[in-house]
């Protein structure tokens, strides 16, 4: 292995050269590995993105140290209730793509867990990402994630429809604001043309006022790519959890995978925190913590690196754009933009505008901590845009914020995607790396699993299997007449709880004991949108809290805001 | 479709005083909608005094004050809707309502008197950057939480903001055995009244830190503490005056908000400084036959003043409803002048005395002139304080003959 040993002596010079540091760099299988000190965490991500970008390089995993570094603590165990059960096939995470995976994988005779450490589906990326199902004109051509991305766009309508959840093409719009710009848009189809849109449209006035009207005067053209979507997030990972129970998975919340027995290579059992389950097929869909997965499997060869997003979300009263909206300069930008902040202009399924995300990378994957600058960055760049081109709305305002969030993308530093079995260990399959664009690219991923299943299993068709799930009914989307008949046959239809949402006390027990119950007013909200609205719980989290407590059977002081010790109150008054 | 002669929706101190009103002054069809299953608004949840003062000559606390209005409301014919809320509104005065009883219905009125009330500012609205743990919560919810639940928020206690009901929390908590480790202000001056910083603060020796707000929310899972910093005259927070303070609870006390999404359905223009609908001195909004009172139309500081608005809207609400009151009625508008941050009302319809409610821009420590021109009445005052309304009646005849908008100015003496 000399030519390793020589890669890895050019790497060393490479990072010395850059960051005038010296690491230990070691190279096998085209896996870089990374290891000493260096004085910050920005300094050991400079030095894992320079190699992660080297064509040679396969993954890197990138053990240098720093201060301020986190040591990852295994969660302790909590029973042994799982101890002794046999799966054919366990999936460690329940993100949109875990629960995705599950379900596509109910169509075949196998018998699947899936663990997730929340109480909730979801709760890392899926959650805080911004909905969207983007187009391939972002990703870079060539990569799995572009491919994923391409492919993956397409078949939202009928996923959408057979899990129904909502889901619109509302586009992105990008637009010149003088004739500078005009001429660059011609490259922006181009662009499109090549890597994504069967059919760019570039659009003249009249059209760019039907597809977004209240433009200002000096906007004349713009190219529409019509292909973006945006999707109900919270109703999908319920509505994929549902389907995936329906067609026999069985899903464990509360439950982390804690470490992963093989022998000879092979995947033998998967241990967590409730117990050891014997399977011959382990899922690595842990997002976040992939890394860890494939290092309890003993097939450790990428490192993920946290990369914070932070997003605001505004009241629905400020609603200035229907499509995901950009003017030339900042789709330009955002083009070129790999770990540096980035955003956009998105409407969500529900009406609420969000600018974001932006893109930050942390030493602490649960970070998802606001920050002031964060927020200041998006609204100082995404304001002014709308305010110079869409003159017509009211100024946007910062007291119309009605929320921030913020998560973690899993990113490698290869900035790909892996999704393949393991090359080590047999009857492991790595669906690692996945971030943006995640989400949009689900049920391409989900495909290419089950084909990497199918030849290496050749499972028997389930012939039960149903693809299709039907949602609750909404309350506030029934006309009046509608209304009072679900009134007359149940009277906590009535009972308007969420006065912002319009939501019903029936939606509230509903979604408490649902097949994948609310476990928390997070829960509720992210089920019902109680609380979602521009009161932010002021007036629901008492009613929502009583509710819980009766239909959960515990004290208010026992019901939680999200999940652990996060209780809502401390206990009875004198 | 029911039908009735005025509709109050809302029964809190403004709603119960509008309907009781409506009801002495004619109106025979009067219906009363409440979304809570009990009358009384945010009163009940009010268990400390100072309700009724002005208006009863009493000490009340909320509770007895709404139980005094309620069976004054029982001596009427008025019919109320428990349990119902309000989901829409039309400029033709047809409201939609939803209750578990009455299930979906449409009620039309010939007038309505709006009385929803006011919502409190979250932590989005002041912009908070941080985690997002438990332990958070606006004023008014934990005062809920204590007062009918009796539940407590939590034990180690910071407040931001010094309106109120987050002063009167400050002492309701630390009488519950909670500490309260210091309320922060980001304004030079307080929020809230003067009796209520003695009363609920002085007596409790519990700190009020002035010009310092809360910069970041730390904790994961409940909220472990949060960052304290000072600002300047900007209100922009201080480098290197950070302060990481140890609490599992933060109140936020920030402001109240004017409940108007009904109005907006409706086509209600509203005031960019109160965020209430623009009325008359009668209450009236810009939609004929819709009147406003209480704090949905501008925050009070005083239930007494709300009364007030709610006994006008009331007795208007029923002239509109039997036709006295014209159809083609003038009006000017009421400006802002010097040193006037908002007022109430924004327009003079020339039907009643003209009762202004003013709160001043910045705080003058020393005699003040109220100017109102025309008719050029002057009032005098000892001081102006953005946390005190100042309340000043021009008698009806004295604008008999105004024809251009009335300005508003305080100026020292």
């Amino acid at each position: 292995m000399r030519s390793d040993r020589a890669l890895a002596r050019e790497i060393q010079g490479e990072i010395e050269k850059t960051t005038g540091e010296k690491v230990a760099v070691s190279m096998s299988d085209g896996i870089a590995g990374l290891r000493g000190h260096l004085t910050s965490h920005q300094a050991a991500l400079e030095a894992g993105h320079l190699v992660g970008s080297l064509d040679k390089v396969r993954e890197v995993v990138n053990d240098i140290v720093f201060p301020g570094k986190m040591r990852f603590k295994s969660p302790p165990g909590v029973s042994e209730e799982l101890t002794g059960r046999e799966f054919d096939v366990v999936i460690v995470g329940g993100g949109v793509i875990g629960l995705a995976v599950a379900r596509e994988l109910s169509q075949f005779n196998l018998s699947i867990a899936l663990f997730e450490r929340h109480n909730d589906v979801g709760m890392d990326q899926t959650t805080h990402s911004n909905a969207m199902i983007h187009p391939a004109i972002q990703a870079k051509h060539g990569t799995l994630r572009w491919e994923m991305n391409y492919k993956g766009n397409p078949m939202w309508d009928d996923t959408a429809r057979q899990l129904d959840v909502d889901f619109k093409r509302v586009g992105t719009l990008i637009v010149a604001e003088n004739a500078g710009e005009e001429a660059l848009l011609p490259y922006a189809v181009n662009a499109a043309i090549k890597h994504n849109d069967p059919e760019p449209k570039l659009l003249d006035r009249d059209d760019l006022d039907r597809v977004e009207p209240g433009l200002a005067p000096n906007i004349r053209k713009g190219v529409l790519v019509w292909n973006t979507g945006i999707i109900n997030v919270f109703e999908l990972l319920i509505a994929y959890a549902e389907n995936a129970l329906s067609n026999g998975v069985s899903i464990f919340l509360d439950t982390a995978v804690t470490g992963v027995q093989t022998e000879d290579f092979s995947i033998k059992a998967v241990d967590t925190t409730r117990g050891t389950v014997k399977t011959g097929l382990l899922i690595n869909a842990a997002g976040l913590y992939a890394d860890r997965i494939a290092e309890y499997a003993g097939d450790r060869f990428f490192s993920i690196h946290p990369r914070k997003g932070e997003t605001i979300i505004f009241d629905k009263s400020y609603q200035p754009v229907r499509t995901v909206f950009a003017p030339v300069s900042i789709a330009a930008e955002s083009q070129e933009s790999k770990y540096t902040k980035g955003g956009g202009i998105i409407p969500t399924t529900d009406g609420n505008l969000q600018f974001g995300p932006t893109a930050m990378e942390v030493c602490d994957r649960e970070d998802v901590s606001t920050t002031a600058e964060g927020c200041d960055y998006l609204f100082d760049k995404f304001a002014p845009v709308l305010e110079r081109l869409k003159p017509g709305y009211e100024r946007p305002d910062k007291g119309k914020i009605i929320a921030r969030f913020a998560g973690c993308r899993a990113a490698t530093y290869k900035e790909d995607f892996i999704i393949e079995p393991s090359r080590k260990v047999r009857g492991l399959v790595h669906v690692a790396g996945i971030q943006s664009p995640g989400l949009a690219s689900a049920p391409a991923i989900v495909e290419r699993v089950r084909e990497i299943i199918r030849g290496e299993r050749h499972p028997a068709v389930n012939d039960k299997f149903n693809p299709v799930r039907k949602r609750q009914v909404r309350f506030s989307e029934l006309d009046l007449k509608q209304q009072d008949e679900l009134i007359r046959a149940n009277p906590l239809c009535g009972h308007i709880v969420c006065r912002c949402e319009n939501v019903s006390e029936a939606e509230v027990v509903r979604a408490l004991h649902g097949d994948v119950p609310a476990r928390s007013l997070d829960g509720v909200k992210r089920r019902t949108r109680a609380g979602q609205g521009r009161c932010q719980g002021g007036f629901c989290t008492p009613r929502i809290v009583e509710i819980a407590s009766r239909e959960m059977n515990i004290g208010k002081e026992h019901v939680v805001k999200s999940e652990g010790k996060s209780y809502v109150l401390s206990g009875r008054t004198k | 479709m029911m039908q009735v002669d005025v509709a109050v929706i809302g029964s809190g101190p403004a709603g119960l005083t509008a309907a009781i009103q409506a009801h002495k002054s004619g109106a025979r069809k009067v219906l009363l909608l409440e979304r809570e299953e009990e009358l009384g608004g945010i009163l009940k949840q009010c268990i400390h005094n100072g309700f009724g003062l002005e208006q009863f000559k009493q000490n009340y606390t909320g509770p007895e004050y709404a139980e005094r209005l309620i069976k004054e409301l029982e001596k009427t014919g008025v019919q109320c809707f428990l349990n119902t809320l309000v989901t829409d509104l039309s400029s033709d005065r047809v409201i939609t309502a939803l209750s578990p009883e009455h299930g979906a219905l449409e009620i039309t009125a010939k007038s309505i008197v709006l009385a929803m009330g006011c919502r409190e500012r979250t932590r989005s609205s002041v912009g908070i950057p941080g985690t997002r743990p438990a332990g958070i919560f606006t004023a008014g919810v934990v005062q809920r939480f204590v007062n009918i639940d009796g539940y407590l928020p939590g034990k180690k206690i910071v407040i931001l903001g010094s309106g109120d009901i987050g002063l009167i929390m400050a002492r309701r908590l630390t009488l519950e055995g909670a500490t309260v480790i210091g309320v922060y202000e980001i304004m030079s001056y307080p929020g809230g009244l003067k009796r209520n910083i003695v009363q609920c603060l002085n007596d409790f020796d519990i700190p009020l830190y002035l010009s310092h707000t809360v910069t970041e929310i730390k904790g994961k899972e409940r909220l472990e503490g949060v960052v304290i910093s000072k600002v300047d005259g900007n209100l922009h927070p201080v480098q290197g005056t950070e302060e990481l303070i140890e609490c599992d609870t933060l109140l936020l006390s920030v402001g109240l908000i004017p409940e108007n999404e009904l109005s907006k359905k409706a086509g209600i223009e509203l005031s960019p400084a109160t965020k209430g609908p623009v009325t008359t001195e009668i209450m009236e909004t810009s939609v004929p036959g819709i009147f406003a009172c209480g704090n949905v139309s501008t925050v009070f500081d005083l239930v007494d003043y709300v009364a007030q608005t709610g006994t006008a809207a009331g007795a208007f609400a029923a002239q509109y409803a039997f036709g006295s009151l014209s159809a083609d009625r003038q009006s000017v508008d009421i400006v802002a002048g010097e040193n006037v941050r908002l007022l109430f009302p924004q327009r003079y319809g020339f039907q009643d005395d003209l009762v202004l409610f003013i709160r001043a821009a910045e705080p003058v420590e020393k005699p003040v002139v109220i100017e109102v021109t025309p008719p050029g009445s002057k009032v005098n005052r000892v001081y102006a304080r953005p946390n005190e309304m100042l309340r000043v009646k021009v008698p009806k005849e004295k604008l008999a003959e105004v024809r251009q908008p009335i300005r508003v100015s305080i100026r020292e003496k």
